[in-house]
């Protein structure tokens, strides 16, 4: 007996298009089954460590400072944050200033700004603690010195992660 | 000579395929156009009103007269609807600046401009982490927003959004 006959049918019984569709559909279907089943399965692993840090904000204009507010959420635009990076749960402000570069050749870390603030933002977060480092949600790398532009529903900023106190 | 009526005869295995890949289809589909699952428990809520104020910057004083109550502002870079003026209020134009002989950041008024502090309400999608508004625009403060108005242009960041009604 042929593998394929004369007319397209493997071991002359089923078409081989209809092989190949089948073949197809069948991906698809596990595809879905695993995709699906993938998110129940971490879901129920346990990431509810939780994660104090703290964030500095240098030198943000007044009206960027006073649209951050305790209670407020965080999040980053430009990664993929899992949800959530934390509540601000606390923020004490002290006089604005900025680092700055001179045409001298000097470098000065703490210039006064004029209608700018300093923030300390201190944030409750949950993730995993471990041998490598901390994960907020299982996803988000979070350590000191990192800068990054962040956000809450109301305000765009830019700050660095200061400390960490798990 | 007759045509042969056309019949159409599915063995086994085409029935087979063909309530598969159905199947497979309304799965896809009901998944796509759904409602979206969203990451880290993101939840839309039905439309809202917001206000939020623009800091419109720079202007030629005495220009600020343009702008009207009702004026619809348009972004000028994709065209989302930003909303419509409710107040206008014009103030020395400033300009933070690096005064190098003292060292330190400075506000600096700008001789002969105006900054237009420009308050615009907008129905608006709100979940926790947007406000959007246009269908698809997000406002946040110190975002800075193009702006084509009713006879004028501007630039500027947005400078407070009222929280009340959006928490």
């Amino acid at each position: 007996m042929k593998l394929i006959d004369r007319n397209g049918r493997l071991f002359g019984k089923i078409s081989v298009i209809d092989v190949l569709v089948l073949a197809v559909v069948a991906v698809i279907a596990v595809a879905l089954y695993v995709k699906t089943n993938h998110r129940d399965i971490t879901s129920t692993a346990n990431i509810d460590t939780p994660i104090t840090y703290q964030l500095q904000v240098e030198g943000a204009r007044t009206y960027v400072a006073d649209a951050l507010q305790e209670g407020d959420l965080i999040y980053e635009q430009e990664r993929d944050t899992g949800g959530s990076l934390g509540k601000i749960v606390d923020i004490q402000r002290s006089e604005g200033t900025r680092f700055t570069e001179f045409d001298d050749g000097t470098i000065e870390s703490a210039v006064p700004a004029e209608d700018c603030v300093n923030l300390l933002l201190t944030v409750e977060g949950k993730g995993l603690i471990s041998d490598s480092g901390y994960m907020l949600n299982r996803v988000y790398s979070l350590g000191v010195n990192s800068a990054r532009t962040l956000c809450t529903k109301y305000v765009n900023f830019v700050a660095t992660v200061v400390s960490i106190m798990p | 000579m007759e045509r042969e009526k056309f019949r159409l005869r599915l063995n086994l295995f085409d029935s087979i395929v063909l309530v598969l890949a159905l199947a497979a289809g309304i799965f896809l589909a009901w998944n796509f156009l759904g409602a979206s699952s969203g990451g880290g428990g993101d939840t839309a809520v039905p439309a809202r009103t917001v206000r939020y104020t623009i800091n419109f910057t720079r202007w030629r004083a005495g220009t600020s007269s343009l702008i009207e109550e009702g004026d619809l502002l348009v972004d000028s870079v994709k065209n989302y609807e930003l909303g419509h003026v409710v107040s206008v209020e014009t103030v020395p134009s400033t300009t933070l600046l690096l005064d190098k002989t003292n060292r330190r950041y400075v506000l600096v008024t700008a001789p002969g401009r105006e900054d237009v502090r420009v308050t615009v309400e907008a129905p608006c999608t709100v979940t926790d982490q947007a406000i959007t508004v246009g269908g698809g625009y997000t406002i946040a403060v110190s975002g800075y927003t193009y702006i084509r108005g009713e006879g004028y242009m501007a630039s500027g960041p947005i400078v407070s959004i009222e929280r009340e009604g959006l928490e």
